[in-house]
């Protein structure tokens, strides 16, 4: 350290020119105040280094150790200053002793004083001093502050020992001031100073820390992009794969049959896990259209034929097993073949050939029982009976025919009685049916639809194939058969039978319909067609030969009575026809009962005509006269009407026959009249009347007959002689008519002629008399009219009619 | 017979049918086939063929009614004909609502049961559903041959109703 040195100051020099500046050294000062610091920074870090892990006590140390620093750098300056003093001693002279000086840096050692090199040492230092960049505030302030520690000037400023001493103390003085408060500055940031460092630790571990984290964070990301890399890689792969699986999975479930599915449908029985796989079979099979349609096709149709296998194996199992179960309807006993059953049974539907064959073959099985059985029953053979109970897989069927056979003689015509037959073989028939239609009911008890209308159709089917031989057999009997009666009763039966066997059939009323001329009602009611054909043609054959016998043309005779043959045949068939309780004889058409009804009646009637026309002509024993031949048609319709008036189905027929009745009694009346007429000799008036105008009841005009009077007949003497014949004519003519009327066998048709043709005469015989007296002005007839009819037995009719009369003028 | 009643008459036509299942007491079941014939006089002819077949023949009387009384023999005789002994009578007294116009006892019954060799004789009403289901009851427990076999049998039995259309006017 370079110290200002006074020596050269002198006083009384003159200053007419401004020194040069002085350059005072502070700056250097406290440079090396800096760099003694800096050692001081290098201790405390090496203390501060030593101190370690026990931070605990480093401001306790640092304390004292600045406490020991300071003494030491006191002990120093004064070590120094006594040198210093030594120095002085012995030199005389104003230098420093400066060679063992502070810090051991400044080589500088006893320098020389001459007067000039202390004047060019102050020069500079002033220098330095005064050209120090400080503020005059500044240099005031130092200054100021120097000028306390100055007590005592002249002490200051004397050149020798004294002044030196005083100087050196002040330096030393200040020295030690500007170190304290240097340090006291410096000690301020110690805390911080510490805290910093404390902070540079941390934040260097931190950077540590970070350098690390940054480094190992980059690692990672290397090995996080490395590894995103590798995931997606194995991602996608991961996709295609499982997308692969899916695929095959899917394809394995939609293409192909599991072992155990295949085993199911193969060999397993009949189930619903069966029909599961078969399902799915077919599924696949359907499903392979789709892998036809892709580029290879072969995959496709491999499948597809691998399917259709099993699909056809299955249902080759299902129809064995239906056909199976249907063989031997006993194993349907069981709950669960039942449902398998039905299981294969809709299954089958779907495929309707399959279907229809099975029930076909079940029909088929079914009705050959059923006929076996019929024959059987009809025949009562024995030896079949011993081949049924053999056949095991007929048990129910051979129970049920031991059983009959049992326990009821076979169905014989042993009585030859045909309607017993057909009776016991319709009655069969009817158990057969119900048996039947329970049997296949038990089979198809479900309420489905579909088994519905199917079981039916099957009953129909199965009871069809009876219809062959009931038909033969009754139709054998029919056509053998000639008796009406029997005939009737037997097409009664058939028609009762169609009505019930259609009462147990009504279910299947809409197949019915449907379904063909096999149908068992149909054929019974076709048999009862039959027999009514039977009948008819019976009837009409029955006429033939009557209409061609010469017996019954014989027949007629004088006797005038009906032939012995329409008694026969009405015999035969009013018993028919009093049974039918129907609108139509035996049901049959209008037409057919408007034939069968003219057949019945009608034709005998005609045939009778003719026979009474072919008496008249051919044979020559019997002539009948007029009268005769309209008795017998006569008593012959009112036979047939009193047979037949009974019959309700008849009654047109009834009124036919009584207009046929009312002629025949018009014209015997006729007759009897004219014979009358003839008896009293009045026929030729009566002719002359009717020339000019015929008397009628309803109108009298005696002037219109004026022209009366120019007939030659009109005179006197020939009604005098006509009177006569009347007086002996009339008294027995009511005896002589009612004799020849004898053989006319209708009481009322007797009465009526008798009645009429004299009522026809006494009216005459009025009007006649009126007559007479207007234009002969002469009573010529003895007898009134009034007398006439007491004669004829008429009196009280003719009074009756007589009021009814109309005359232009009372008599 | 059909388990239901009708006031209106409506007289059977023919031969109708009906199947009846039986649940025995001991879990058997039994079918019964049942043959309602007609009375009136123009069916007749069809009842032997219906006997024939025939385990059971139940003729009814009205108890009411002497005369269809009177006429069971016929009847009895007309079964017996067909089938000699071995077929098994029921005689059924019908109406035995009716009581207070009954002309036939019960005593009178048992005597011709006895007399006939029916197998039993039960009063019944179809109108209060009286005795009805016994009266198949016991028919169907008449029937020891076919007890042993569970189902599928199905004896026959013709139920003859007798004359009943004559009292119609008398119950409705
Ligand atoms: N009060 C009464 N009336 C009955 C009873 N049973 C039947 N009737 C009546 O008797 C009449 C004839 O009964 P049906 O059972 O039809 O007679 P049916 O013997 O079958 O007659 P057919 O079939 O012609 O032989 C009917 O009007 C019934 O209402 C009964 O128990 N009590
Ligand atoms: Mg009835």
């Amino acid at each position: 350290m370079d110290f200002i040195d006074f020596d050269s100051f002198q006083d009384g020099n003159d200053l007419p020119q401004p020194q040069p500046a002085l350059s005072l050294p502070l700056a250097s000062n406290i440079e090396n105040f800096g760099k003694k610091f800096s050692n001081l920074n290098s201790l405390t870090r090496s203390l501060l280094r030593n101190a370690g892990g026990n931070s605990k006590t480093d401001s306790e140390d640092e304390e004292n150790y600045l406490q020991s620093q300071a003494f030491q750098v006191a002990e120093k300056y004064a070590s120094m200053s006594l040198n210093m003093l030594k120095d002085s001693d012995e030199v005389s002279s104003l230098n420093v002793g400066n060679g063992t000086s502070v810090g051991g840096t400044d080589g500088s050692t006893n320098v020389p004083y001459t007067k000039q090199s202390s004047d060019k040492n102050l020069s500079t230092r002033l220098s330095r001093v005064l050209s120090n960049p400080i503020s005059d505030s500044s240099i005031r302030e130092i200054f100021l502050s120097l000028e306390q520690k100055i007590s005592d000037t002249t002490e200051l400023v004397e050149p020798g020992v004294v002044g030196s001493m005083t100087r050196k103390a002040l330096r030393s003085e200040i020295e030690n001031d500007l170190i304290k408060t240097q340090s006291m500055l410096i000690r301020e940031y110690q805390p911080v100073y510490k805290n910093l460092s404390q902070l540079e630790d941390k934040l260097n571990k931190l950077n540590r820390i970070y350098e690390d984290a940054k480094t190992k964070i980059e690692l990672d990301c290397e090995n996080v992009a490395q590894f995103n890399q590798e995931a997606t890689d194995l991602t996608s792969r991961k996709q295609v794969i499982s997308l692969k699986k899916n695929l095959l999975s899917s394809f394995r479930k939609n293409f192909t049959l599991s072992e155990y599915e295949e085993h199911l449908l193969t060999n397993s029985e009949i189930n619903e896990d069966f029909f599961l796989a078969l399902t799915k079979a077919e599924q696949i099979h359907e499903n392979c259209s789709i892998l036809l349609s892709s580029d290879n096709p072969k995959l496709g149709l491999k499948i597809m034929s691998k399917m259709m296998s099993h699909i056809s194996k299955s249902v080759d199992r299902i129809l064995l097993f239906c056909n199976k179960t249907f063989g031997n309807l006993h194993s349907l006993n069981t709950r669960d073949r039942l449902t398998t059953l039905h299981q294969c049974l809709r299954y089958l539907s779907q495929k309707p050939t399959y279907l229809n064959s099975v029930i076909a073959g079940f029909t088929e099985s079914r009705s050959k029982t059923l006929v076996d059985e019929f024959l059987n029953q009809i025949n009562g053979n024995l030896d079949q009976r011993n081949e049924f109970e053999s056949d095991n897989s007929q048990v129910t069927e051979s129970r049920r025919n031991r059983r009959r056979s049992s326990a009821s003689r076979p169905i014989v015509l042993s009585a030859h009685d045909p309607v017993r037959f057909i009776g016991d073989m319709l009655a069969c028939i009817h158990s057969v049916v119900v048996n039947e239609i329970e049997t296949i009911q038990n089979i198809f008890n479900e309420n489905d639809q579909v088994f519905k209308s199917m079981s039916s159709k099957m009953v129909v089917v199965t009871l069809s194939s009876l219809s062959k031989p009931i038909k033969s057999r009754i139709e054998q009997i029919i056509s053998s058969e000639t008796k009406i009666g029997t005939l009737f009763s037997i097409y009664n039966l058939l028609d009762l039978y169609t009505m019930m066997l259609g009462k147990q059939l009504k279910s299947d009323k809409e197949t019915t319909e449907e379904s063909n001329n096999a149908d068992l009602i149909a054929t019974i009611n076709q048999l009862s067609k039959t027999s009514t054909k039977k009948i008819f043609s019976i009837v009409r054959n029955r006429l033939l030969t009557i209409k061609h016998s010469n017996q019954a043309q014989l027949d007629i005779n004088s006797s005038l009575q009906p032939p012995e043959w329409i008694i026969e045949f009405y015999s035969d068939i009013i018993p028919l026809l009093d049974n039918i309780t129907t609108p139509t004889i035996m049901n049959m058409e209008e037409k057919e009962n408007e034939e069968f009804m003219n057949l019945v009646i009608n034709e005998p009637v005609e045939i009778f005509d003719e026979h009474l026309k072919k008496s008249n002509t051919s044979n020559s024993k019997t002539l009948f006269d007029k009268r005769d031949q309209l008795i017998l048609k006569a008593n012959f319709v009112d036979l047939v009407l009193s047979k037949v008036t009974p019959i309700s189905v008849l009654t047109d027929k009834v009124l036919q026959l009584h207009s046929i009745l009312n002629e025949i009694t018009i014209k015997l009346t006729e007759i009897q009249s004219q014979h009358y007429f003839e008896g009293c000799g009045l026929t030729n008036y009566v002719n002359i009347v009717n020339m000019i105008c015929p008397f009628t009841d309803d109108f009298f005009d005696s002037s219109i007959y004026q022209p009366i009077v120019e007939n030659k007949l009109f005179v006197k003497d020939e009604l005098d002689k006509t009177n006569f014949e009347i007086q002996s004519f009339l008294p027995t003519a009511l005896l002589d008519i009612q004799q020849s009327l004898l053989r006319l066998n209708s009481p009322i048709i007797v009465n009526d002629v008798v009645t009429n043709s004299s009522l026809e005469l006494v009216k005459f015989y009025l009007k006649f008399g009126i007559l007479i007296d207007k234009f002969l002005k002469e009573k010529l007839l003895s007898w009134s009219d009034l007398e006439v009819a007491t004669l004829l037995g008429i009196d009280s009719i003719y009074n009756e009619e007589k009021n009814k009369l109309q005359f232009e003028e009372d008599i | 017979m059909y388990d239901t009643f009708d006031e209106q008459y409506a007289a059977t036509i023919g031969i109708d049918f009906l199947s009846k299942t039986m649940y025995l007491e001991d879990n058997k079941t039994i079918r019964l086939q049942l043959w309602d014939t007609a009375g009136q006089e123009r069916f007749r002819s069809l009842i032997p063929s219906y006997i024939r077949d025939s385990h059971v023949a139940v003729i009814c009387y009205d108890i009411t009614s002497k005369k269809s009384f009177d006429n069971l023999t016929n009847w009895i005789n007309d079964v017996k004909l067909e089938r000699g002994d071995e077929v098994i009578i029921v005689i059924v007294g019908n109406k035995s609502d009716l009581g207070n116009k009954r002309q036939v006892t019960q005593e009178e019954c048992d005597e011709l049961v006895k007399k006939v060799g029916a197998k039993f004789a039960l009063e019944t009403s179809t109108k209060a559903n009286h005795n009805v289901k016994l009266l198949f009851k016991k028919i169907a427990s008449c029937l020891p041959d076919f007890n042993e076999v569970e189902e599928r049998n199905e004896p026959e039995t013709i139920d003859v109703n007798i004359e009943q259309s004559e009292n119609t006017s008398s119950c409705c």
